[in-house]
This record gives structure tokens, sequence and C-alpha cells, in this order.
């Protein structure tokens, strides 16, 4: 079973998914994570959203 | 002669009357019966079914979701983040939902600080009304707080935390919780039914007890 993992560069908000199994963690730093939004759907959203720049982490 | 045949027609009524009686609480009893199975008529030809369902809960919707596993629709991710919270300062996030999704976790959410002090409070708002008791929650030196969204389980919109940190250290503040995340589309086939089915449900049996309509 592969892991993804995708990012918020701005916030650092990470989502793990492992299989069914999904986890959000980071730490936030003073602004509302928008990120969290764009990490929600099944295949998080990448690239530029709101003021977040989302990865995906190899 | 007339005597007796008047005692007869006397005795005759008597138990006319107490029969009357046993039809009328054999009625009384039918009825009863045919609301108790009011739920449990089928077409015809097929076999009834009784249905006896437990009491509906937030955990119990969220176990048959999680059950049926429908991959895209529902979600069960573990949310865990730390907030740095300067001294005198306050922050406030929304935790806006996704557009088309709805919010069905219970809790618990679990906080957790670097620093206890009562002068660092926390709110938290479930669209816009606080679950938090008697407005902000002071973060006593006693552990990490604990508590559920209690009646508020079922989030349309957003949830809002407000950290206050009137205390003279910079704190890190974690917030932890499992978050059941749903389609629109489930909620309305699914959960509003299966609440109004059991809604109706529980309201009969109240009738029944003598109690009023829900």
């Amino acid at each position: 079973m592969t892991v993804e993992i995708y990012k918020c560069l701005t916030h650092g908000l990470t989502m793990k998914i492992d299989g069914n199994k999904r986890d959000i963690s980071g730490a936030i730093y003073g602004q509302t994570p928008q990120c969290w939004i764009a990490l929600m759907p099944k295949v998080p959203v990448t690239g530029k959203f709101g003021n977040c720049e989302i990865v995906k982490e190899q | 002669m007339l005597q007796q045949i008047l005692e007869k027609q006397a005795k005759l009524e008597s138990d006319i009357g107490s029969l009357v009686d046993e039809v009328r609480a054999m009625r009384q009893s039918l009825d009863e019966l045919v609301n108790l199975l009011k739920f449990q008529r089928t077409a015809e030809g097929q076999p009834a079914v009784q249905v006896v369902l437990p009491p509906i809960s937030p955990e119990l919707l969220s176990e048959i979701l999680r059950t049926m596993r429908w991959s895209g629709e529902v979600y069960f991710p573990h949310f865990r983040t730390v907030t740095h919270v300067p001294a005198g300062t306050q922050v406030v996030f929304h935790f806006k939902l996704p557009s088309g999704y709805y919010c069905t976790c219970p809790g618990p959410l679990v906080f957790e600080s670097d620093y206890y002090n009562p002068n660092i409070t926390l709110e938290v708002y479930v669209d816009g009304e606080p679950i938090t008791p008697l407005g902000a929650l002071p973060i006593y030196p006693t552990g990490p707080i604990q508590f559920t969204y209690g009646g508020l389980w079922f989030k349309r919109v957003e949830v809002t935390i407000v950290y206050t940190n009137n205390s003279i250290r910079d704190v890190n503040i974690s917030y932890a919780v499992d978050i059941t995340m749903i389609r629109d589309f489930i909620f309305e086939s699914y959960y509003k039914p299966l609440v109004e089915f059991t809604k109706e449900r529980l309201s009969d049996m109240i009738v029944l007890g003598g109690g009023k309509q829900l």
C-alpha cells in the first residue's frame, strides 16, 4: 500500500493518506488554514489555493 | 310467571352488558396491537420483518457510515494541529467545512498546551454557537482539556476556535479530534430519513404510553 503525503507549504498542514486511514497534522501560526479544505477531498487539491501552496511529497 | 320472565330478562341484559364490555376491551387491545405493528406492514406476499431500532446517536450513524465505506463520499481523518499563541494575543481559527460536506463527529476535542495557566483561555463555536461552558474555558494547570460537541455535533458551516493568551508566556496549544466528514447528499438521502423514521417510531411509542406526539 502506497502512502501519499500532501503538504501546505504556507501553513505546514499535512495530509497523510495510508489506504483508508487519513491523518491531518501540522503546526499553524496565526492564520486561518484554508489549506485544510484543499486537503480534505479524496485526492487533495495541489498548487495554489488561496494563500496556500499545496504540494504532493514523494 | 311474569316475575320469572322479568328475572330472566334482567339476567340476559346483565350478560349482554358484560359481553359488550369484553368486546370493548378486546377492541382496545386490538387497536394497541395495530399501533404496535404499524411499521411492520409489508407488501402482500412478502414476509413481515420486525424492525427493532437502537436509539439513533451520532456515534451509531458514524459507525454505519464507517461500515459502508463509501469511498470518496465519507472521510474519517484524524486531525491534530499545534497553534502558536504569542503572549497578549488572540488567535482565531475558522475551520470552514469544504463545500458540499457536513461534519458529524461527536468529538471529543482534546486540547493540550506546553504551558498551562488560567489566563490562557479557549472558546469553541459550532456554526456560531458556543460549546464551551460559560464562554471562555481557562486552561488550568491540571492537564489536557477534553470535551465533546454535545448537542451541536452536526456541523454545517464551520468550527471556530478562539485562543486568548493573557499570560506572560508564548504558548503552543495542540488540538486533536477525529473527524467524520460526509457529503451533503448522504445526509439528505440517508441520515434525514433514518432520523425521521426513528422520530416517528418513538413518537408512536410515546403516544401508546399516554404521552404526546413528538
